[in-house]
């Protein structure tokens, strides 16, 4: 329930307040944004900061949600997370960088997880093949060209129906 | 582009919708015989590495098989390279709901996912390892392995072996089997030689073979001529001895066949010592509210000598002394 | 602490830190091409394991090293084509489709490894090939100049590999494409082609650092790069996307793991600080890049598909 709020709240905070928006003018491009006065450097601060907080919140969650309380690592990479941090990168990505689709995209892609590994207790095998099935899975659902399309759309857009936040950001310096 | 893109869209959703089905399917399926009755008596295993591993998955999977060879009319299911808490949990539930007699939970961060899952299935006995709490349930048997018996006796034969007095242990984290195991080996060199250096490294990975290498490389150049370690990145360690013609004691299972010519001995667990004794307490109607170890007095550990290394006289009957020693208590393996 | 100061602690710990470096070396260098050209593959893990297990099979079948990397880099070939069709003719998003090949890797490199070996059996090493003259120079000679010809070449690479993408036409348009793909296609450069070409490279070289682990090593496991592709991608960054700098990068952080194994086998880092310690490989890189940092853009073009306008 907390990663929902936390999306819906990222959404809010990305296209509904002036800070957001610098911050996403920042990605589209650094130089205009410059040039329209927005501080490039404390807004890549601020972006990453808020990307390493969310990050932290899923590993606290991911401890406490677990029975024991504790962290269990075998000291490799993805001893703890189970490379729940690499699918993070793909679900954000599948959602086209929107936290609101991040929503549906993560649920997907942990349906396809969990159900690749009920495939393979019910049909006994290897876990190493549902892991590659896994990634072939992620190859094919990303080569299609209309999700291409779509993801691109997507960055884009928003930009054009935000004149009052563009004027508020310009009269604000 | 668009003859790709309709294909490619059909070609995911069919791969999407057969795993979803095949899902659904598996969990409504409950299973053959009911509980360990005059039909197959299903056993499943949830383990944390690869069956493969010549450690500590491979050293259940091997005792289960060969419980199932002696008795027959065993199924047996495995989730290896669960060692992610959260996919072994759901292993665990799944296998349990479709009425697998035994679930071996062979992980000790498994214990809270147990605690949680067991009361829910009643007419399941899940065996969780290594520990020795069962929660109370009545349905949870727990078996760990005195490790440091084993340790402790090579140990005593590596004091005897080593020419340059410095032996290396190289251990992945200092927790569980891995720190009984590393404590018991040192022990046995100081009680056979006070004089002689152990060098312990904890690299800090269960899994990473390269950095075991390393590791071995490092402990060699410090001057240690008898290499021992646990956890299955000690691949790489052995290989490393092998290269420079320092000797290896194995744990957990058998690894003589990674380097004939310089493995002296392995302690090898031997769970079926206990699997056997688990089968017959279902048998006769106890599902669990028990711990287990295996030892050397009970035969669940067992030194095994590799026959191709050419092992001294005394030094084999040292460690034989020692081995009786630490059953008949009069030795204490640390 | 005196004793690590040791010849002998001090030769292990130098030579171990070089061998520790090539793979990543390897790999990163590859990668260095594809990001240079504006392509972005985090498959590169994936195409190590494969390359791994394809590399140490072969020698297990045929007892041959040489034929060992020879196929890794088939198998690099073959999946730096996979990538390069996905990333540059579908032009599919890199970074997921990236992860896609690295997990198909590793679980492909594991099935095979299950299914074709089972209980894994050792295999032989690259002889070492003491240079001559050079590696009789006394402390230094041991720690750079007996290694097997894999590390030879894989350090030779950099001023090949530096002198290719500064002096030649080819890298020339490597550099134009990254970091301007639209006017290098004004001008007639086939963005498609160079970039098929440099991904090419990458897997190529991923397959031969993962076979070349394996070989050295002696043996394969499941994730037997343990995540190394993914630090070789860091270190393209880390190194300014300079094959100079991707070298110091990959020493660098061979270097501080093999000290850390040293001080901590001499017991002068205590058992309690272990797990700390295991940290020391990551908080240096980082602390490194904060004091070496300058200003150097990564390619313009980075990740992103070109699709001609028309």
């Amino acid at each position: 329930m907390i990663a929902v709020v936390a999306a819906v709240l990222a959404y809010l905070f990305l296209w509904r307040t002036p800070t957001g928006f610098r911050l996403r003018a920042v990605g589209l491009s650094k130089d205009a944004a410059r040039y329209a006065g927005i501080p490039v450097k404390r807004m890549t601060t601020l972006a990453l900061t808020l990307s390493g907080a969310l990050s932290g919140l899923a590993g606290a969650i991911l401890v406490f949600g677990s029975e024991s309380h504790r962290m269990v690592t075998d000291g490799s990479a993805a001893g703890l997370t189970g490379n729940a941090g690499f699918n993070g990168i793909v679900a954000a990505l599948f959602g086209g960088l929107h936290p609101l689709w991040t929503i549906p995209a993560s649920f997907l892609f942990g349906g396809l997880l969990v159900g690749g590994n009920a495939l393979q207790r019910a049909v006994q095998v290897p876990s190493a093949l549902i892991l590659a099935l896994n990634g072939l899975v992620v190859v094919f659902v990303v080569s299609s060209d209309r999700f291409r399309r779509r993801a691109r759309m997507r960055t884009v857009a928003p930009l054009d129906d935000e004149t009052p936040a563009l004027a508020a950001a310009e009269a604000d310096p | 582009m668009r003859k790709h893109t309709r294909t490619m869209r059909w070609l995911v959703l069919g791969a999407v919708l057969a795993i979803a089905a095949a899902a659904c399917g598996g969990s409504d399926d409950s299973g053959g015989g009911d509980g360990g009755g005059g039909e197959t008596f299903r056993i499943a295993i949830v383990a944390p590495s690869a069956s493969n591993d010549l450690a500590f998955t491979q050293s259940i999977v091997d005792a289960v098989n060969r419980v199932k060879d002696e008795r027959g009319n065993i199924e047996v299911a495995v989730t290896d390279g669960t060692f992610v808490v959260e996919d072994a949990a759901a292993a665990i539930r799944d296998y349990a709901s479709q009425g697998y007699d035994l679930v071996i939970a062979h992980g000790s961060q498994y214990g809270g996912s147990l605690q949680e899952i067991a009361p829910e299935f009643p007419d399941t006995t899940f065996a969780w390892g290594t520990a020795a709490d069962t929660f109370g349930l009545d349905n949870v048997y727990a078996y760990e392995a005195a490790s440091n018996e084993g340790g402790y006796v090579m140990g005593v034969m590596g004091a005897m072996l080593s020419k340059s007095k410095v032996i290396g242990i190289i251990g992945p984290i200092e927790v569980g089997d891995a720190k009984l195991y590393v404590d018991g080996y040192a022990a046995g060199v100081e009680a056979e030689d006070p004089g002689a250096t152990v060098n312990i490294n904890y690299t800090g990975s269960f899994s990473d073979v390269g950095l075991a290498s390393e590791a071995a490389q490092a402990q060699i150049a410090a001057g240690a001529d008898v290499l021992t370690g646990t956890a299955q990145m000690v691949v790489g360690a052995v290989g490393v001895a092998k290269d420079k013609g320092v000797l290896w004691f194995g744990t957990q299972s058998n690894q003589t066949s990674l380097a004939p010519e310089i493995v002296v001995a392995s302690q090898v667990y031997h769970w079926e010592v206990i699997l056997d004794q688990i089968l017959d307490q279902i048998a006769a109607g106890k599902k669990g509210g028990e711990t287990f170890k295996i030892d050397l007095a009970n035969d669940g550990i067992v030194i095994e000598y590799n026959d191709g290394f050419d092992l001294p006289a005394d030094v084999k009957q040292k460690a034989e002394e020692t081995i009786a020693g630490i059953v008949d208590g009069s030795i204490d393996a640390g | 602490m005196s004793q690590f100061f040791s010849q002998a602690i001090l030769i292990a710990a130098v030579a171990g830190g070089i061998r520790l470096a090539v793979p990543l070396l390897l790999a990163a260098l590859g990668e260095t091409y594809g990001q240079r050209s504006g392509v972005l593959n985090l498959g590169v893990d994936g195409v190590m394991l494969l390359g791994a297990f394809g590399g140490y099979f072969t020698v297990l079948e045929l007892g041959n090293v040489w034929l060992g990397l020879v196929v890794g880099v088939g198998i690099g070939a073959i999946l730096g084509l996979a990538t390069a069709f996905i990333s540059v003719t579908l032009g599919a998003e890199q970074g997921i489709s990236g992860i896609g090949v690295y997990l198909f890797g590793l679980g492909m490199s594991d099935l095979l490894f299950q299914k074709l070996v089972g209980t894994p059996l050792p295999i032989e090493s690259f002889p070492k090939v003491p240079l001559p003259g050079l590696s009789s120079i006394p402390v230094v000679g041991e720690m750079l100049f007996q290694h097997s010809l894999v590390v030879y070449a894989a350090f030779l690479l950099v001023p090949i590999s530096t002198f290719v993408i500064n002096r030649t036409t080819f890298g020339m348009n490597i550099r134009a494409v990254g970091e301007n793909p639209e006017a290098a296609d004004s001008v007639g450069i086939s963005v498609a082609r160079v970039r098929y070409a440099t991904v090419l490279i990458g897997g190529i070289l991923a397959g031969v650092a993962g076979a070349a682990l394996a070989i050295d090593l002696g043996i394969f496991q499941q994730n037997l790069t343990n995540a190394q592709g993914f630090i070789a991608v860091a270190l393209v960054y880390f190194g300014a996307w300079r094959p100079l700098g991707v070298m110091g990068g990959a020493l660098l952080y061979g270097m501080v793991n093999s000290i850390v194994l040293q001080l901590k086998t001499l017991g002068i880092i205590p058992r309690s600080w272990s797990d700390i310690a295991a940290m020391a490989p990551a908080v240096i890189t980082i602390l490194a890049l904060v004091l070496v940092a300058r200003r150097f853009r990564q390619p313009a073009a980075l990740a992103k598909p070109f699709v001609r306008e028309t």
